[in-house]
């Protein structure tokens, strides 16, 4: 089986903190939850949320965003590109996914590839919560020759733009954001251990995004569908799991996280974020590693993810000597 | 070796003719659209009283009128594949969907038509708009034959008249709604084996084709016409060159654009009109359905040990080329 290396990862978020903003009830709700702890960022200018309260998310002239996808696609990706102090000519292919594209076609990943003026084979492969994790499930089961030295794998989203702030609790959950790996099958700063994930295509309409409509999240499905796969994915890959394995997992609320954890007794070492940066869509893992890579714990990370299609997966790295 | 098991296509009943276009009164006629691009007819998911009536200026409402969506189109074409493959939907170990006008933007157009098959497997998105058959079969390709289930059901979808805006003379005559799925299979044999697969993209070009997702299609015709023609032929070329064929046995089957433009590429390569499959005159450029249902309509045609080119370019940009070889 092909060996695949995480070379480096970059995460990128706007500036804008919705906390900051005036946004009538929502913004006192917030603050009441202890807002200033959840860290949602938007993609949207901030004038145009606080007049508008993206009631109608078909207003789409250039003016009312401050980030696109793509805008935060090429910072995650650079921000790859530099940490592996690789430049853009050794990239041989691009696969990227947005859940919440401005344009259906180009696609994300031959956007993002303009940004970076490179002439390589770019497409997409959406899978909704676990896009990164299925472009490496992917790249691990292609023929070693098929797999070029660096590929660069994207998910950026902007959740916010598809959200009402004057009504729903989605409001309080979703935050924009991009993550990016730089994989390689030669030599990286994590080996890839183990990567899997599971789809149910019948409870996909419980996490949507209608084509001229509002995100749909129903916590109780997805929740309930996210813990229990979570446990059994973790049930399945024990055997891969050190002791002083360090799980990360942002999905879940509380209540949801504690039950998870209590399912997989061991000494492990539990960490989550949701509280921290809301929900990230398929830009968790690259944000789990940007807040924790630090962690001198972590020889060995294990990063839980999962949300629409409905998906549900497990990445497993260990952690290579400089 | 990948094989394609089944075929399926699946097309609207609405349809545009060119004295539809012509009384829409947007400074063109029929003899202007067969001269430029040789479409005679297209297929529609929309009423032609709300075409008329709206020059579909916003795309919205097309959706609240459209008589039928991209996923229902798509379960239309996969359940012919099926049967064709001699397969049920419960034999699906894989299913990859490529659309640019997907029915949701969340969760993966794949994912519907799973759910709508009562597939509970993988099920994502692969797109690169027009050229979709070639890098889906580059892609499946790009596996080791053991980590692909035995059946893969591989989709590209659209309703692109659903986002033209009907006052554009140039778009309006161009598009037309369909769907197209094949079986492949790592291990069963089918009737079509396929021998080569390619496919490439510049980015740096990716503006030249746009579909909003909130709003029209658009794209620089004559840059994407050169672009087209050019590509196609360097594609063929290079099937030539590493393969036998032989144009008075082989088939060539091109992106479904234009037949005009398509003219100008089986003139290039000398290929006979009776070895070029096509249906862009009846039913519009479908996008990446085009060129699998063309296939698909002449699924009982295909004779052993005939090899069939498919060479498809598109938005991306980008372009990719299939060589298949009837099995006996």
């Amino acid at each position: 089986m092909t060996q695949l290396y995480l070379s480096s990862f970059g995460f990128a978020q706007p500036e804008t903190r919705l906390r900051s903003l005036s946004l009538g009830e929502f913004s006192s709700l917030l603050e009441e939850q202890g807002g200033a702890t959840r860290d949602l960022r938007t993609a949207l200018a901030p004038s145009y949320l606080e007049e508008t309260f993206n009631e109608d998310p078909f207003q789409r002239g250039e003016e009312i965003f401050q980030e696109t996808p793509t805008s935060l696609g090429e910072r995650s990706a650079r921000a790859a590109l530099e940490g592996a102090k690789v430049s853009t000519e050794d990239l041989g292919l691009i696969l990227g996914a947005s859940s919440t594209p401005l344009q259906t076609t180009p696609v994300e990943a031959q956007r993002i590839g303009k940004q970076l003026g490179v002439k390589i084979p770019a497409y997409e492969i959406n899978a909704g919560g676990t896009d990164l994790l299925l472009h490496i499930e992917n790249l691990l089961s292609w023929k070693r020759d098929r797999i070029p030295a660096y590929t660069l794998s994207v998910s950026s989203n902007i959740p916010t733009s598809r959200i009402h702030y004057k009504k729903g609790s989605e409001r309080f959950r979703f935050s924009d954001a991009a993550g990016a790996f730089l994989l390689s099958p030669e030599k990286g700063r994590y080996r890839i251990e183990h990567v899997q994930s599971e789809f149910s295509p019948a409870e996909a309409q419980q996490f949507s995004v209608e084509l001229y409509g509002h995100l749909r999240y129903e916590e109780n499905v997805v929740g309930a569908f996210l813990q229990d796969r979570f446990s059994a994915v973790l049930g399945t890959v024990r055997s891969q799991i050190s002791e002083r394995a360090v799980i990360i997992e942002s999905n879940l609320e509380p209540s949801r996280h504690e039950r998870l954890q209590e399912s997989f007794s061991g000494s492990y070492q539990w960490r989550r974020f949701l509280s921290q940066t809301g929900d990230l869509l398929g830009a968790t893992p690259a944000a789990a590693l940007s807040l924790f890579e630090s962690d001198e714990e972590a020889e060995q990370i294990v990063i839980l993810t999962g949300g629409i299609g409905l998906v549900a997966g497990v990445l497993i790295l260990t952690r290579e000597g400089e | 070796m990948l094989s394609i098991l089944g075929m399926g296509a699946a097309h609207p009943d609405g349809e545009i003719d060119n004295a539809f276009i012509e009384g829409l009164d947007i400074g063109t006629n029929e003899q202007w659209i067969l001269e430029k691009i040789g479409i005679r007819e297209r297929k529609t998911s929309l009423p032609l009283e709300y075409i008329r009536e709206t020059r579909n200026e916003d795309p919205r409402a097309a959706r609240g009128v459209a008589r039928c969506s991209t996923t229902a189109l798509a379960v239309k074409a996969a359940e012919k594949a099926l049967v064709r493959a001699g397969i049920s939907a419960s034999d699906i170990g894989l299913l990859i969907c490529n659309s640019c006008t997907p029915e949701q933007v969340a969760p993966a157009e794949a994912v519907r038509i799973a759910a709508a098959l009562g597939i509970e497997q993988k099920a994502y998105d692969v797109i690169s708009a027009c050229p979709a058959f070639a890098l889906h079969m580059d892609y499946l390709s790009n596996f080791e034959e053991e980590r692909l289930p035995d059946y893969v059901l591989c989709i590209s979808a659209a309703v692109l008249t659903q986002n033209v805006n009907y006052n554009d003379r140039s778009d309006s005559a161009i598009w037309g709604d369909g769907a197209a799925a094949w079986i492949v299979s790592p291990r069963k044999s089918g009737k079509l084996r396929v021998l080569d697969t390619h496919f490439m993209a510049d980015p740096t070009r990716c503006d030249a084709v746009v579909v909003d997702t909130f709003g029209h299609f658009h794209q620089d015709g004559r840059a994407v016409r050169d672009f087209s023609v050019r590509q196609t032929v360097r594609l063929i070329k290079r099937l030539e060159q590493n393969f036998e064929l032989d144009w008075e046995r082989d088939i060539f089957i091109g992106h479904q654009a234009n037949r005009t433009m398509l003219a100008q590429i089986t003139n290039n390569r000398k290929i006979p009109e009776t070895n070029h499959w096509h249906n862009v005159t009846t039913i519009g450029n479908q996008a990446g359905a085009g060129a699998p249902a063309v296939l698909s309509e002449h699924w009982d045609e295909i004779a052993p040990q005939q090899k069939i080119a498919v060479a498809v370019v598109g938005a991306g940009l980008s372009w990719g080329s299939v060589l298949l070889e009837g099995v006996g």
